[in-house]
């Protein structure tokens, strides 16, 4: 080989490897280095205990929203170890749900939010109504506080926000937040902690998005509430209505303002000195923000904010014995797959298939009396009327008129 | 360079990806619910693609040729 041949042979493997550089680069640009251990995540993978011979009084629904099984997986595999579990898979009866909407086998956060509420389907878009608008299901947080139940929502999105309108709202669309704001005090939900202040205030109050000048919250402070907007606030009140809003918009999920885990805390302390039970829904909003940027870092930092609440929620029905805690998903969000990665998480490989929504069905994790109704495969509207089951509440699900 | 914003509802089924060239007419996303197809008014490059959750919308930004 005399000294031209050597020379272009040089250059052809050191294009070659540049070009091999340049695709590893491309090909792995989704591989993210993140890092939640510090959190007060689980640390063991010890399963938490059937609870046997007890009746249910008082139900804790956690929903994480676009949570699915992949989402579950990356946040158990970065925050606490490939072979530990998460809070919720700790949880001793598994389930998958399935999540289609009225008219699309792809459910928005409004139609999945309202199946989980009202053990009815509708389209998306639609809160806690029929598809055509024209009448209301009855919600189940309305049923048990029919039978005399405190009742409450807390969420990291503004308490409007379309899964927790679901909960004790009737509208036509998602979008009629302001409307939401009303029916929510109407509805008397005892504790109402999360974003919003917005939707709460004056439209001639800096910041309002309300359409009109009524102050809500003058207006629930006249009917009983306490209101609370910083950390402080919330673990001194001592009301039995306590409404709690953190931020104009959404929260922001960091410091100072008090965590999902905090807020559930703060919201069972309340709801539990009730004689006849409670029933909470506690929401982990921004798994599907998240998700729909296709950011894993923040999935697993918003995923694991949700897991310390579901944590908070067991710790109370383990003292309790009365307390079914179930954990599930309104969609999956993001088409998340994990591709590969290190071992100890660190480093996590993963593929989005979409921007949007997927019609994956998504896992459930029940703990407490009863919670084996909840093993197997079902549609999500089961849910919900399973809890009315076991709430001893008649005539669910139920369309008014 | 003129800078052109899409929104859509986050229920769309988004077309493209961030870096995608993309011509006038072509399809950027279509609705799950209704059908409703949105077409890119000009030719261009998908330059960021955001979500914003007070709205639930996707915001498509394109630069355009």
């Amino acid at each position: 080989m005399n000294k031209i041949t050597r020379n272009v042979f040089f250059q052809f493997f050191l294009t070659l490897t540049l070009i091999c550089l340049f695709l590893t680069s491309v090909v792995f640009s989704e591989k993210e280095s993140c890092d939640y251990s510090s959190f007060s995540s689980s640390n063991s993978s010890t399963p938490f205990p059937l609870i046997k011979g007890s009746k249910v009084k008082n139900i804790i629904f956690c929903i994480g929203d676009g949570m699915g099984i992949s989402q579950v997986a990356v946040s158990r595999i970065n925050a606490v170890g490939l072979d530990e579990k998460l809070y919720m898979e700790r949880m001793p009866i598994t389930g998958i749900a399935r999540t289609h909407s009225a008219n699309n086998l792809i459910t928005d956060s409004a139609a999945a939010g309202t199946a989980l509420a009202t053990g009815q389907k509708t389209n998306n878009g639609v809160i806690a109504m029929s598809p055509d608008g024209k009448n209301k299901y009855l919600t189940i947080l309305e049923a048990s506080k029919n039978k005399g139940m405190a009742t409450g929502l807390v969420a990291t999105s503004t308490i409007t926000h379309a899964t927790p309108a679901s909960f004790a709202s009737h509208v036509g669309s998602r979008k009629g937040e302001d409307d939401i704001a009303i029916q929510l005090l109407e509805n008397k939900v005892n504790v109402l902690l999360g974003g919003g202040k917005q939707f709460f205030i004056p439209q001639s109050a800096q910041g309002s998005k309300r359409k009109d000048n009524r102050d809500l919250i003058a207006e629930a402070k006249a009917a009983g509430y306490a209101f609370v907007e910083t950390n402080d606030d919330l673990k001194s009140a001592q009301e039995p209505f306590l409404l709690g809003l953190f931020q104009l918009d959404s929260l922001k999920t960091d410091p100072p303002e008090p965590t999902l885990a905090e807020l559930t805390d703060k919201a069972i302390e309340t709801l539990s000195k009730n004689k006849k039970g409670f029933f909470l829904m506690v929401e982990g909003s921004q798994i599907d923000w998240a998700c729909h940027e296709n950011k894993l870092d923040n999935t697993i930092k918003q995923t694991i904010l949700f897991d310390e609440a579901v944590g908070k929620a067991i710790d109370f029905a383990l003292k309790d014995k009365h307390t079914l805690v179930i954990v599930t998903a309104d969609h999956e969000t993001g088409g998340l797959t994990i591709k590969g990665g290190d071992l100890n998480g660190k480093s996590l490989d993963v593929n989005w298939s979409t921007k949007g929504h997927s019609g994956t069905p998504v896992p459930l994790y029940a703990f407490g009396p009863n919670a084996k109704e909840f093993a197997g495969v079902y549609d999500n509207t089961d849910i919900p009327k399973t809890m009315a089951r076991l709430l001893k509440i008649k005539s669910f699900p139920q369309t008014l008129e | 360079m003129k800078e052109i914003i899409l929104y859509a509802d986050a229920t769309f089924d988004l077309k493209v990806r961030v870096g995608d060239k993309i011509e006038q007419g072509d399809e950027v996303g279509i609705s799950a619910d209704s059908g409703d197809v949105l077409l890119s008014p000009v030719k261009g490059t998908i330059e960021k693609i955001s979500f914003n959750p007070e709205d639930h919308t996707f915001i498509i930004r394109i630069i355009e040729e």
